[in-house]
């Protein structure tokens, strides 16, 4: 029963709201990626690397904010040398996204001991974002527990949301980009530099990714540990491709892998086996995965002839 | 000097444009008066999509110069041309799936209200040109389920939105029905009429004298001439093109229909969206005898072929037989080892692996069929040696078989294929679009090819979107509408207009 009552708690419905925080930053960048047609597995690492940095800006300037402006500085960085490699270096993009992972979680490790030499870093002096007391928003009962006493990166989310869908769907650089994805020739011909366009998506998403990095280390409790992210930077990937780069659905979906992200809080509290609850937002993933493609499955009986 | 300058709104000066060896426009000087439909014709490597390229700024050219309304261009950019009014409308649609109509005709040049797309007047733009040249067009469905003939106006449209005063218009009969053509010639006389210049360029020489003004013939990268329609005839123009003699009629063998050799009972095959796309095909085809589908693209011609050669599965119920024996369901491999020839209408993407060498392709498919005695090596000598054959007799100008088929024209890909299926001994073949795209030297070529291996007594099965083509070398023909197949009569029964009619769901009475 506690279960049941868990799962509408306020408690989790706050921590959903927190949570999807990571997820929406880097998705109102990512989305436009998704939209030019450029997959990028290595989210993963860019939000990793400048969770560090955002610490590390942090730790060194006492600033929350300039922590932040290194995540996103990072972040842009990592995106810049990834689309070198891609863009021009023909590098393929599977196998450099696995190697910027590997390198992230194996860079930050070596970073974290060479400078606070210690593999967990809490209380290392870095400054983090304090939750604001919004005046109105205290009082109304239910939504008040889930919406108030947030840091200003968990509001920032749904709001880059609304502003992608917004640019994606009414501006010029929106349809331009949506062409470029559906297709490079016909972009070429109306004018449009795939190039150019791939790189805005490019960089974009890597800032957007040093926003959501930034919340990992800096949100409330400014803190790093190795391989901190756990998988985040995946699950924005999943949520973009989920929603076809829309950012609206695409919000959703990060709010039901946050969702599944707080239960997971929220249920490891009671006496059950944690890793079992660990596994959620996961599953969650797939499973929302397997059903918007369900569709296409039934393709499969055409092979059967053969 | 003036009045030169308003006559011809587009003049090239000697534009060449060299690709190694290759001279792909040799000292070209064309000169198109304004107002007027300018065709330009010639065989494939002519030279023509070169020089569209040029006109276009696509491809840059070794020398020469182009005037545009008096004026000497130097263009910087491919957007240079649009925005001097150069429109290119190209042979493959230049349109992006899951965009409606009126986002793809005005991406790249939206009209802009502070940082936002200006929908209203973007809109009213769109309706206006389409009132002006009358073109009625779905604005805010998606492209994806618009048949060609509509694609095909959006592409002119967008043109025009674009501002274009010159369209150059790349095959655009290519893919369309006799009525969709009738349309495409309609909308091109009000274009013209209003102003517009068209450059139409085209292999299918009866098209050129329904609406050309000028005519100006491409060989082998020069300018053989410009011509008034009244001045040549399609025998002439054919021989300017290719600098001989061109049978343009197909020659039928007189031949005796012997056993069947295919036959279908209740085919019906469903796509992968679960559409019925084949719907009761019952038809036959003997031994000697060519048997050809006519109908617009995406009737179901496709899934009828790829049911035929196994690659979709039919319904429960549908029945093929191959010489008496029932094969429905069989894999392609065991069909290729009954000796069922197939050539796809992709010849780049299923016909031939691009990546691989020309005597790798010249075996494709036949790895393992006699002749090449494979136990678990291929015999080198003997697959080149059957290249070499096929080289030879289909006259697929190649420099060296070890080069990548890639490096070969469309054309000769075709002649390879095409080679490769007739070299086999095959039964019954399937074709689709055997001449598509390609030039009238090889047109002839593969007819004569194919109505020999037919009178030699293989079964044919021949799905073209040439009308023409069906007409001229089929014994029997069937069109194929909206996944029906209805009987389109013997050779030479019915008119190409009936046929046109059979083939938009009309009924011939």
């Amino acid at each position: 029963m506690e279960y049941i009552q868990a799962m509408y708690s306020t408690i989790t419905l706050s921590a959903t709201f927190r949570l999807s925080a990571p997820l929406l930053l880097g998705l109102a960048g990512y989305c436009f990626s998704n939209k030019a047609g450029i997959m990028n597995i290595a989210l993963e690492s860019f939000m990793m690397i400048s969770a560090f940095f955002a610490l590390l800006g942090s730790y060194l300037f006492h600033s929350a904010f300039i922590g932040a402006l290194f995540g996103v500085v990072a972040g842009t960085v990592l995106s810049f040398l990834y689309g070198v490699l891609v863009f021009h270096a023909g590098a393929n993009g599977l196998i450099t996204g696995v190697g910027f992972n590997l390198s992230g979680w194996g860079l930050t490790t070596m970073l974290l001991v060479a400078i606070f030499h210690t593999r967990g870093a809490t209380n290392v002096g870095a400054v983090s974002f304090s939750p604001i007391d919004v005046p109105i928003l205290r009082d109304i009962p239910y939504l008040g527990k889930i919406f108030n006493q947030q840091t200003i990166l968990v509001y920032l989310g749904p709001l880059l949301m609304l502003i992608a869908w917004v640019v994606m769907y009414k501006t010029p650089f929106g349809v331009r980009i949506r062409a470029v994805g559906l297709n490079r020739r016909a972009a070429e011909t109306a004018g449009v530099s795939v190039m150019k366009y791939s790189w805005i998506a490019m960089l974009l998403s890597g800032a957007c990714m040093g926003l959501s990095g930034t919340f990992i280390s800096l949100n409330s409790l400014a803190m790093f540990s190795e391989n901190m992210t756990g998988g985040r930077g995946f699950m924005v990937l999943a949520s973009a491709m989920v929603a076809g780069g829309n950012p609206l659905k695409a919000m959703l979906c990060g709010f039901i892998f946050a969702y599944c992200d707080a239960l997971t809080l929220t249920w490891s509290g009671f006496d059950v086996y944690s890793q079992v609850i660990s596994m959620l937002p996961y599953l969650a993933v797939l499973l929302v995965l397997f059903l918007t493609h369900l569709k296409n499955i039934k393709s499969f009986g055409r092979f059967e002839a053969s | 000097m003036e009045n030169e300058r308003q006559d011809y709104v587009l003049e090239t000066r000697n534009i060449c444009k060299n690709y190694a060896l290759l001279k792909a426009n040799d000292h070209i000087s064309l000169k198109v008066r304004r107002n007027t439909i300018h065709a330009i014709v010639g065989e494939n490597g002519a030279g023509k999509s070169t020089l569209m390229g040029i006109l276009t700024n696509v491809v840059k050219p070794d020398m020469g110069d182009i005037i545009l309304d008096g004026e000497k261009m130097n263009f910087k950019n491919p957007m240079d041309a649009a925005h001097h009014g150069i429109g290119m409308i190209y042979q493959e649609f230049m349109l992006a799936p899951r965009f409606t109509v009126f986002e793809n005709i005005i991406v790249g040049f939206e009209e802009k209200k502070g940082v936002f797309v200006d929908r209203k007047k973007c809109r009213e733009r769109v309706e206006a040109i389409c009132e002006r040249y009358h073109f009625a067009l779905p604005l805010d469905e998606l492209i994806d389920e618009l048949p060609v003939s509509v694609l095909q106006q959006i592409e002119i449209v967008k043109v025009l939105y674009r501002g274009a005063d010159l369209i150059i218009m790349d095959e655009p009969t290519s893919t369309l029905t006799p009525q969709g053509i009738e349309g495409l010639f309609d909308a091109m006389r009000v274009l013209k009429e209003s102003g517009k210049t068209i450059l139409f360029i085209t292999h299918k020489l009866g098209e050129v004298f329904r609406v050309s003004d000028e005519i100006s013939v491409l060989r082998d990268g020069k300018l053989v001439g410009t011509y008034q329609p009244q001045e040549v005839d399609q025998q002439k123009l054919a021989n300017l093109m290719v600098g001989r003699e061109v049978i343009l009629q197909a020659h039928k063998l007189p031949v005796s229909a012997g056993q069947p050799v295919l036959e279908v009972k209740d085919l019906r095959v469903r796509d992968a969206d679960g559409i019925e796309r084949v719907k009761d095909a019952n038809f036959e085809i003997r031994a000697g005898e060519i048997v050809g589908i006519a109908g617009v693209a995406g009737s179901g011609q496709q899934h009828l072929v790829e049911a035929l050669f196994g690659l979709a599965k039919p319904e429960a119920g549908s029945v093929i037989r191959y010489l008496g024996d029932e094969v429905t369901g069989k894999s392609p491999r065991a069909h290729r080892a009954d000796r069922v020839g197939y050539v796809p209408q992709d010849r780049i993407g299923m016909g031939c692996n691009v990546a691989a060498s020309i005597w790798e392709n010249a075996i494709m498919g036949y790895h393992r069929a006699t002749g090449f005695h494979p136990k678990w090596l291929i015999p080198r000598r003997q697959a080149q040696e059957f290249t070499s054959r096929v080289v030879r007799d289909f006259d697929v100008k190649v420099q060296n078989l070890e080069n990548h088929i890639g490096s070969l024209s469309g054309g000769n890909i075709q002649k390879l294929i095409v080679g490769r299926e007739f070299s086999q001994n095959n039964r019954l073949l399937l074709i689709e679009d055997p001449t598509r795209g390609i030039d009238v030297g090889a047109i002839e070529y593969i007819w004569e090819k194919l109505i020999r291996f037919a009178s030699e007594g293989a079964a044919v099965l021949l799905v073209s979107h040439d009308l023409n083509e069906v007409m001229q070398l089929s014994d029997r023909i069937l069109v194929m509408y909206d996944g029906r197949l209805r009987d389109g009569g013997g050779h030479g029964e019915l008119t190409e207009e009936q046929i046109g009619l059979l083939m938009m769901g009309g009924e011939v009475g």
